[in-house]
């Protein structure tokens, strides 16, 4: 597989350490979310990435291309939105992607491609200082696109918006990956919003990486109960206890706590008992109810 | 080079800076016309006030306190304007490197305090017209040039007041810092050695040049203010290079 982005980062404040060693390897072509806590070293390795910050040490590979410090060259084949995006409020949409055209010197087209792709393209000679902030993010994201790049970077991009400005933020974003084909890393703190948005996810607590991999991969065997539903309730609860599972029963079915591979076990235990068996049905933690338990273990391990 | 003057350039439109320095630069000088048409019209009449004194009282006035202050005005502004608005990242996100970013911003600063300068020079023929004075030819080019050496002096500040911006990432302190940089400046004619000062050494050379202080040697403040300016200008990029911006 071929990685868009990959680093090895440390970065330390005095006796803080913001960021340990962390390496995150982004696939090509794939959303990799960034997921962490507000305070995990989310956005001082973004930082890192795109030059603002010196890492204390480690390195970032862009297209597996080392990247030096005083070499900025690297920085047209991304895009990013770091935090707030910042923009002239004394100027008009269009004339602050005009200014990033300048900086990149890219084409004067690709700026009303851009605020079409964000569905800005009718309101692109308003002044930006009268933009709410869920049209100043959109604009961030136009603002990133302006030059094609190949990867875009985008730090929490969904702070501060409204529910709707969420969705639509959501929506675009899918729909940058899947039209445009470019490599996308979002971070957030939202666990919700990056299950729905990425294929990969990287996992961040106190500055370490706590888990990485396919988005499916993170949730799959990641049982958090069985529920079954069969004939006979006493039966049931007898073949359970001499199973040894710890369980939960209500009046209709039992709510089991083990692992996915025991799921098929249970099944011929109760069928073996003669159990008529009408529903098995496998609840998976939530990527929220994993992240907790994640980080939540890392703490204890601290 | 020329991309990122020209995004200098778009970022003023519809901005206070620009109306702002203009307003700061011509309206003391209309401030002296007034009065001096007020308090010196008989003297003005008789031939006895001319234009030679009235540009004597504005070109020290305006070395003194305005030239020096509204020139960091606009360098502070160049910088802390970045930071309000949070746009300092997107330009740093480009692939430019830091030594141009810094470098074309100081080039572009510099350009609009010689063209807020020229303005003056404009508008102090304007009055002398208006006031009713003698105007020779050679009084037009020797005051103009005068103007402008306070400009092209001035640039000195620009990358001290560039970089204290920077370093305190807000308006307060370097405009502190340049206020009470500029009290050398009214000792201009009491203290031979005030050409020491960043602020008060572009006042030291134009007075010179303009006659007003003849007896300071022009050789030591032309020393003084080159070395101040690779100083605070390598200060300045070396700093914007290395330091980590956020």
């Amino acid at each position: 597989m071929r990685y868009a982005i990959e680093c090895d980062l440390t970065k330390k404040y005095g006796d803080f350490t913001a960021v340990e060693k962390l390496k995150i390897k982004v696939p090509e072509g794939k959303t990799y979310g960034f997921l962490g806590r507000n305070g995990s070293g989310k956005t001082t390795t973004i930082r890192m990435m795109m030059g603002l910050i010196k890492p204390d040490s480690g390195n970032v590979k862009i297209f597996g291309k080392k990247i030096n410090r005083g070499d900025n060259s690297y920085l047209s084949q991304i895009g990013a939105i770091i935090e707030t995006p910042g923009f002239y409020n004394n100027l008009s949409a269009y004339e602050n992607l005009e200014i990033t055209c300048e900086l990149f010197k890219c084409d004067k087209q690709s700026i009303k491609k851009s605020l079409t792709t964000v569905r800005l393209d009718n309101v692109g000679n308003r002044s930006v200082g009268k933009f709410s902030l869920g049209m100043k993010q959109r604009l961030g994201i136009a603002n990133a696109l302006i030059h094609s790049p190949k990867i875009l970077i985008l730090d929490e991009p969904t702070n501060g918006l409204d529910p709707i400005g969420i969705i639509e933020m959501r929506k675009l974003i899918k729909n940058l990956s899947k039209t445009m084909g470019i490599t996308i890393l979002v971070s957030s703190h939202l666990l919700n919003e990056i299950q729905l948005i990425a294929d990969y996810v990287g996992i961040i607590d106190n500055g370490k990486l706590i888990k990485e991999g396919s988005i499916s991969s993170i949730n799959a065997n990641q049982q958090n109960y069985l529920i079954i539903e069969t004939n006979n309730v006493e039966k049931t609860e007898k073949v359970l206890n001499d199973l040894n599972f710890k369980f939960d029963k209500t009046d209709d079915f039992f709510k089991i706590y083990c692992d996915y591979e025991d799921n098929p076990n249970i099944n011929k235990k109760l069928i073996k008992n003669d159990l008529k068996v009408y529903n098995l049905r496998s609840h998976s933690k939530t990527l929220e109810e994993r992240f907790l338990g994640i980080t939540g273990e890392n703490s204890q391990v601290n | 080079m020329i991309n990122l003057l020209k995004s200098e350039n778009k970022k003023y439109k519809n901005s206070y800076i620009i109306t702002l320095g203009l307003l700061g630069m011509i309206s003391p000088l209309i401030i002296i016309a007034i009065g001096t048409f007020i308090v010196r019209e008989d003297l003005i009449i008789q031939g006895v006030y001319s234009w030679h004194s009235f540009f004597g009282r504005v070109i020290s006035f305006f070395m003194m306190l305005i030239g020096p202050l509204l020139t960091s005005f606009i360098a502070i502004s160049s910088i802390y304007h970045e930071y309000k608005s949070h746009t300092l990242e997107n330009i740093l996100n480009s692939p430019n490197s830091r030594v141009k970013i810094i470098f074309s911003k100081v080039v572009y600063v510099s350009l609009m305090v010689l063209a807020l300068y020229a303005s003056v020079a404009i508008v102090n023929i304007i009055c002398a017209f208006l006031l009713g004075f003698t105007i020779t030819e050679a009084e037009i080019i020797n005051y103009s040039s005068y103007i402008m050496l306070a400009g092209i002096t001035n640039i000195v500040i620009i990358p001290l007041a560039m970089l204290l911006t920077l370093i305190f990432k807000d308006f307060i302190p370097a405009m502190i810092i340049v206020v009470a940089g500029t009290i050398p400046n009214l000792a201009a004619f009491h203290w031979d050695k005030c050409y020491l000062s960043p602020f008060a050494v572009p006042e030291v050379i134009v007075l010179r040049v303009a006659g007003i202080l003849p007896e300071i040697n022009i050789i030591y403040p032309l020393i003084i203010i080159t070395s101040y300016l690779i100083i605070f200008l390598t200060l300045l990029i070396l700093y914007f290079k290395y330091s980590n911006q956020y």
